[in-house]
């Protein structure tokens, strides 16, 4: 069975999700910033990465069984 | 906190013996009685001893007397919690949906002293989810309209309405001397304004955004990570985020605004588990809640 990460896409980046967001493949070497693009969210967009519930750097390399959260900016009050 | 004003009335043997010879015995709905004052004994108390009702009810709780406007707070909220949200003050910048939410949930648990800023009026667009937009305060300035609304929920309070937008030049002086900021703004270079006025003068700062269904909220501490961990750098961060697409919408107001103000509270009453380095997300999509670590 090939090597998965679950996705969560917020707000406005929910259009982005891929059909199988819960086992979502992943290549070797794969980083957030990959995933981004792959998914092709617009980079400004994908303004919080979160893996596992933690701020993370796009250029981190995703491991199997991570969460991975994408959030746009929020400002409105 | 900004202010001890327990002390001098309760040291007071003439006015402890009127608070106490005003007090009724309340029977709870746990089932204990416990001396009380209502509300309108408050407002005659306060009068016979020229003193603000504020002091009244401070008063009447360190002598184990219950206000009853603030009955349904205990036991969640000890007497001396109550206490010290009477003796503190926020400032809450920004009286749109986060904020008209904040003052009144704010003014009804008791925090006792409140500074109101927003130099904006009512307008059609703000009906959807703004507490104080009604069509009969349509043009109206926000923090007149906020002002009055606190009177009406607890008089005992003391509000300060400030009808202006913070600058650079106001924002230190007007909130100095608040416990904390609570950040209700709808634009992103104005909460790093806010964010910067608060560091400096060392207040918490509890800021809450939304768009569409989902929200955040987080606190900024003068030692801890700025703004920048959840929008980057100002410069670069532009003025608004995804809620000029999505709109907002009421009940994810309401939920982030009284998210703020679960902080709010915890952190006056220095309770665990703020937000320190944190971002509380809501997402009503999915019906979800999630706690982030911000580094």
């Amino acid at each position: 069975m090939a090597d998965t990460v679950e996705i969560k896409l917020f707000a406005t980046l929910n259009r982005f999700l891929p059909a199988n967001p819960d086992r979502y493949p992943l290549s070797p070497g794969m980083t957030a910033r990959d995933l981004i693009r792959r998914l092709a969210i617009p980079e400004a967009q994908a303004k919080l990465v979160f893996i596992n519930g933690v701020k993370a750097d796009p250029d981190t390399t995703l491991k199997p069984g991570q969460r991975i959260g994408i959030f746009p900016p929020v400002g409105g009050g | 906190m900004a202010s001890m004003i327990s002390s001098s009335l309760s040291r007071d043997p003439a006015a402890v013996e009127t608070i106490r010879s005003a007090a009724r015995t309340t029977e709870l709905p746990d089932g204990n009685s416990v001396p009380t004052l209502d509300v309108e004994t408050v407002e005659r108390v306060a009068g016979m001893l020229g003193r603000p009702a504020r002091e009244i009810e401070v008063a009447a709780l360190s002598l184990d007397i219950l206000p009853l406007r603030y009955s349904r707070n205990y036991r969640s909220l000890s007497f001396s919690e109550q206490i010290r949200l009477l003796e503190s003050t926020v400032a809450v910048v920004g009286l749109g949906g986060l904020g008209g939410a904040v003052l009144e949930t704010l003014g009804r648990i008791g925090v006792g002293a409140m500074k109101l800023i927003d130099g904006d009026r009512f307008d059609d667009s703000n009906l959807n989810r703004q507490l104080l937009a009604t069509t009969a305060s349509l043009g109206n300035p926000k923090a007149g309209v906020a002002e009055k609304r606190l009177q009406a929920v607890n008089p005992s309070l003391q509000v300060e309405a400030v009808e202006a937008f913070i600058t650079a030049q106001n924002a230190e002086a007007l909130l100095s001397g608040c416990d904390i900021v609570v950040d209700c703004l709808d634009a992103i270079p104005t909460r790093f304004l806010l964010e910067g006025a608060s560091k400096r003068l060392g207040i918490p700062m509890v800021s809450g955004a939304v768009a569409g269904l989902t929200g955040h909220v987080t606190t900024v501490f003068a030692d801890g990570p700025s703004l920048r961990a959840i929008y980057g750098d100002p410069e670069t961060a532009g003025d608004k985020g995804v809620e000029t697409e999505l709109g907002n919408l009421p009940f994810t107001v309401s939920v982030v605004a009284n998210l703020q103000c679960a902080e709010v509270v915890r952190l006056l009453l220095s309770r665990p588990g703020n937000l320190r380095n944190a971002l509380l997300l809501v997402d009503l999509e999915s019906g979800t809640c999630e706690r982030m670590r911000l580094g």
